[in-house]
């Protein structure tokens, strides 16, 4: 469920709900008086109030419009571009498929879950414990037997820890006596050198191959992973007929399709303006295509032709209209600030 | 008004967004800001960045519903129907597609 707006957070939002916030008095004073003036209708979150009966102190108010547009828009689960993902990320991630690899999680997390028992045991008897262990490898056997004996210098040790049978369990290496703190450590130390060799090997199988040395040569094709496809476009029947004015004039139902395009850019903002400027292309593209058709005495290409530009024209012009709107709010949020400011150092002379 | 069909003859099987590589991130960015401008009740600016949102993913209709419900706060009843009819007709059954295509009915 996505935030409602008066929730937002971000500095960015901020600015916006302000902005929106004073836009919406503004525009709500004009409706109030406008609908005074010529007796129009309720809006239509009005209406729905009063055909529920509700009132806000029996229920809660229905989502509203904004509430209901936003839970709807981007909720498809089709059309959208899948971000590329990083080769090495995904291996890694295809690494916590491995029972080899996973075995090995579960193995430092158990003898970690050790050792922080070790630590709290040990906090706890002023490193009376740890030397214990290092000096005679204390076992089961021992520890009962130190509990037993009062005048036994580990008698407190061993009765605190036989309170703690989980503990032990888990510190008991059958009969071969307890671990010391420097074999615990040894054990952890070769699962986590295991766990990044599985790791690094994964790395190194993601990542494309160095680039040739000088003097040397490499032909392999980089293997593995999802690579992005050039920023250059595919050429088409079409290209090459823009490319040369002397090439004879063919026409095909493909060179209306828009050519693939994939920009590097990453942010909304610079991916739609790249769009922009692609789609701007195309419709040159079959401006002249449309030109040739014309020229070859072909007048059912060029109307087929131009009903494709008058279609990628509309598209171009929506999606460029909703950046400019997007401006807008950005730039009168700044405005705002710049305003604000003024107002301080005005109000501070 | 734009509509589904020629948006698809333009970009053929897939999407605006997927020839340009938008994903639903960038596409929900879009959508925070028009939904500010809806709950500003500036609702015909908001039905404009819907109109580009719908362009970018015709197939989402969640794109169409949202700008029937801009359409429809801006008095833009018959625009707004058809946008809302084209959610339904991606996924029949939508639930706040069905909820104001019901109120403009009312009206």
């Amino acid at each position: 469920m996505p935030t409602p707006i008066s929730n937002s957070h971000s500095s960015t939002n901020f600015g916006v709900v302000s902005e929106a916030r004073e836009n919406a008095r503004d525009q709500r004073v004009a409706a109030s008086q406008a609908r005074a003036a010529n007796g129009q209708t309720q809006s239509l979150q009005d209406q729905s109030t009063v055909v529920n009966g509700g009132s806000k102190a029996q229920q809660p108010p229905a989502p509203g419009p904004s509430a209901d547009a936003q839970s709807a828009a981007g909720s498809g689960s089709e059309g959208y571009a899948t971000p590329p993902q990083d080769p090495v990320k995904k291996a890694l991630e295809e690494l916590k498929q491995d029972p080899e690899y996973t075995k090995l999680l579960s193995q430092i997390a158990f003898f970690e879950g050790i050792e922080r028992g070790f630590h709290a045991i040990d906090a706890q008897f002023g490193g009376a414990f740890w030397s214990g262990l290092r000096d005679g490898k204390i076992d089961i056997g021992n520890i009962e037997a130190a509990a037993r004996d009062s005048s036994s210098s580990g008698h407190e040790v061993a009765k605190k820890l036989l309170q703690s049978p989980e503990l032990l369990s888990k510190l008991d290496r059958n009969s071969d006596g307890l671990y010391t703190k420097e074999e615990l450590q040894a054990v952890l130390d070769e699962l986590k050198s295991a766990k990044a060799t599985m790791e690094k090997d994964a790395r190194a199988a993601a990542s494309p191959p160095a680039a040739p040395q000088a003097g040397g040569s490499t032909s392999a094709p980089p293997t593995g992973g999802e690579q992005t496809p050039p920023v250059t476009t595919a050429p088409t029947p079409g290209t090459e007929a823009r490319n040369g004015e002397e090439s004879e004039y063919q026409f095909k139902t493909a060179d209306l399709e828009i050519r693939p395009f994939r920009s590097s850019a990453t942010g909304t903002g610079e991916l739609l303006a790249d769009s922009m400027g692609h789609v701007q292309s195309e419709i040159e593209r079959l401006t002249n295509l449309k030109a040739k058709a014309l020229a070859a005495g072909k007048p059912e290409d060029a109307a087929k032709i131009d009903v494709q530009i008058n279609k990628m024209n509309m598209c171009l012009q929506m999606v460029m209209s909703a950046m400019q709107q997007q401006q807008t709010m950005l730039s009168n949020i700044a405005k705002m600030w710049s305003d604000m400011a003024m107002t301080a150092i005005r109000n501070t002379h | 008004m734009i509509s589904y069909d020629d948006i698809q003859s333009v970009f053929s099987t897939s999407t605006f967004a997927q020839h340009f590589g938008l994903s639903r991130d960038h596409a929900r960015e879009f959508s925070d800001r028009a939904c500010e401008l809806l709950d500003a009740g500036a609702f015909d600016e908001a039905a404009v960045m819907f109109q580009g949102l719908v362009v970018m993913n015709h197939k989402d209709p969640g794109n169409w519903v949202s700008l029937g419900i801009a359409y429809a706060e801006a008095g833009r009843q018959a625009e707004a129907r058809g946008a809302l009819q084209t959610a339904l007709k991606l996924r029949p059954g939508h639930a706040i597609a069905e909820k104001y295509l019901a109120r403009i009915s009312v009206r």
